[in-house]
């Protein structure tokens, strides 16, 4: 029981909020909610890196006096390594297309990205 | 301490951070700052390629060895592609510090053009995962800056959420691979994935195809690529078609030929199909446009697709074959200065679409000139570099018997020979009531121009040199 319920914690989980960005990017208009589909498939994506570094009743990766007497089981520090490289990324990219959105509006008018489209194709 | 290839990484970045300090004092001495940093990385990657190094070594960083840590591979071939890169980029920065410095905001554009060069550097470079995705991020973000150039605000954000899908793919790829191998190292990687389910496998390599498919422009993920060189100034165009999409197609290569390397015959099989789709479609689009840039656009989609097919087809069979292998190489590098000498051309004159461009042959003789050495050199027309490459992959393939691809190769040149063909009979046989202003070219631009097509000049008199330089890039092994 518990390990379905870490398998659905750990991987089934964040894949499937990572799905439910595919599923927005699928099907929204709004250049807005576009954003945040992406954002949300950064949120699966970062927490799905997360898990696989985590290992139940460990220590952090620093070596000290307890972690020497009591176990040798820590972490994996590679993984939070590389998540907190992607979430900094992550949000230079969304302060950039947020600022991006404002110039679209400022151009068209509108968010809705089939409305662009159109007027893209009359020029 | 000059003999270290972090160096093509660290000088167009610290170039990059000198950029907002050097703007506090002039605003106009920041545009001579990239062209000085890639003037410094030729002169770095000469003295690299010097050494004569003709397997791959790894260079650590931070003293960490092979497996551990980021290392780059670096060798002569890879050196020449570097040289390559670097030589078009000081020609496109030089002609953005002459002509279009001047457009938009200066200092943000200036800036995305020496982190670019960092990027496409490190992608070239890297043998690390995780550090091929920090550097594709890095590139991309560069690029979203270069396709705002003019305005082309839609161009960009399409690009920017495309492209982060296809990053955000990339990074599920590489830590599930981390999960299964222990290691983030590209070399290590194939060693300790022996004993995965094929199911698994499969869902790996399409998470890797589809992610890597945005950046080298191959077919799932390509749908920015018109709209973003329709768009960004005549520097962007050339940083697109022959620096980051070369750099993005390269790293693919990589990735493929280190990870993927043995019996995995289904990924190349799918990659095989991919590729020839890319081709056929790019080259039908890229036939019945009527703007040079978006012909150039499709055609290079259509490259890509060239070069990743002949690449997976020489890789089919577990063991690389290698002549089919260099010749998409020596094609991929012959596009570097092909693209770049034509986009560089018709920037100078400056109008695009095949109404205005009627004619000019007669008013601008030595620019349309220099402009027809590069289409005919994408064609394959003997004298120039693009007809050697050609050559050798449809030797290669008729050499292997796989006479379909050499049917499929040769069918969809004709399509290229006859696009390419109507834009120099537009430039020069057509006549035309309409009177432009033409502004005036100057003897620098004229230079750079006769620099990219003395290199395919070059390389059309002396083939076997340059093919020799550039074989076996990733198959002479590593140490």
């Amino acid at each position: 029981m518990s390990n379905i319920l870490n398998n659905w914690t750990f991987i089934y989980g964040p894949l499937s909020i990572f799905l439910v960005g595919i599923y927005g990017l699928l099907t929204q208009k709004n250049l807005f909610k576009l954003i945040i589909s992406i954002n949300i498939m950064d949120l699966g994506v970062n927490l799905y890196i997360i898990s696989l570094g985590y290992v139940e009743n460990a220590h952090a990766p620093i070596y000290n006096s307890i972690l020497d007497s009591t176990s040798s089981k820590f972490v994996d520090p590679v993984p939070q390594a590389l998540v907190l490289t992607s979430i900094v990324i992550s949000v230079a990219v969304t302060a950039f297309v947020l600022a991006l959105l404002i110039k679209n509006y400022k151009k068209y008018k509108t968010l809705d990205f089939i409305k662009i489209k159109g007027i893209e194709n009359d020029q | 301490m000059i003999n270290e290839p972090i160096l093509l990484v660290i000088i167009p970045l610290f170039s990059g951070f000198l950029v907002p300090l050097i703007y506090l004092i002039s605003k106009k001495a920041i545009k001579f700052i990239p062209v000085m940093a890639i003037f410094l990385n030729i002169f770095v990657v000469y003295k690299l390629i010097n050494i004569n190094l003709f397997t791959l070594k790894y260079y650590t960083i931070g003293g960490y060895k092979a497996p551990f840590g980021i290392n780059l591979l670096f060798n002569t071939q890879t050196g020449v592609i570097l040289l390559g890169i670097n030589i078009v980029g000081l020609l496109a920065l030089l002609f953005f510090a002459k002509n279009e410095f001047d457009i938009g905001n200066s200092f943000a554009y200036t800036l995305a053009f020496s982190i670019g060069m960092a990027a496409v550097n490190g992608m070239v470079l890297t043998g690390d995962l995780f550090n091929l995705f920090v550097f594709m991020e890095l590139s991309a973000i560069a690029g979203y800056i270069i396709a705002v150039h003019k305005k082309g605000y839609y161009a960009s954000f399409l690009y920017v959420i495309i492209s982060t899908v296809g990053s955000l793919l990339f990074l599920l790829g590489t830590i599930t691979i981390y999960n299964v191998s222990g290691t983030l190292n590209m070399a290590t990687v194939t060693k300790n994935m022996g004993s995965l389910t094929p199911n698994f496998l499969l869902i790996l390599s399409v998470l890797f195809i589809v992610s890597l498919s945005s950046e080298s422009e191959l077919l799932p993920l390509n749908a920015w690529v018109p709209k973003v060189y329709k768009k960004t100034s005549v520097t962007g165009s050339i940083f697109f078609a022959s620096i980051f999409s070369t750099a993005a197609l390269f790293a693919v290569i990589k990735v493929l030929v280190l990870v993927f390397q043995g019996d995995y015959n289904y990924i190349f099989n799918v990659l095989t199909i991919i590729g020839l789709i890319t081709l056929a479609i790019g080259e039908f689009v890229a036939f019945k446009q009527k703007n040079i840039r978006k012909m150039i656009a499709y055609s290079s989609i259509a490259q890509a697709g060239l070069i990743i097919s002949a690449i997976s087809i020489s890789m089919a069979d577990g063991a690389i074959k290698k002549s089919i292998f260099n010749a998409a190489i020596f094609q991929l590098f012959n596009n570097i200065f092909a693209k770049g000498l034509i986009l560089l051309g018709v920037g100078l004159i400056g109008y695009y679409s095949y109404e205005k461009l009627k004619g000019i042959g007669t008013k601008r003789k030595i620019a349309t000139g220099l402009i027809s050495i590069g289409a005919l050199s994408i064609v394959g027309m003997p004298p120039f570099a693009g007809f050697w490459s050609k050559i050798y992959l449809i030797k290669s393939l008729i050499s292997n018997n796989m006479n379909i691809y050499v049917s499929i190769f040769l069918i969809s040149a004709v399509f290229e020979v006859y696009y390419y063909f109507r834009f120099i009979q537009n430039l020069y046989f057509e006549k035309t009531e309409l009177k432009l202003k033409l502004s005036k070219i100057s003897l620098l631009s004229y230079s750079m121009m006769a620099v990219l097509s003395f290199i395919l000049i070059y390389i059309g008199f002396n083939p076997d040199t340059v093919m020799k330089s550039i074989s076996d890039i990733f198959t002479g092994g590593i140490i």
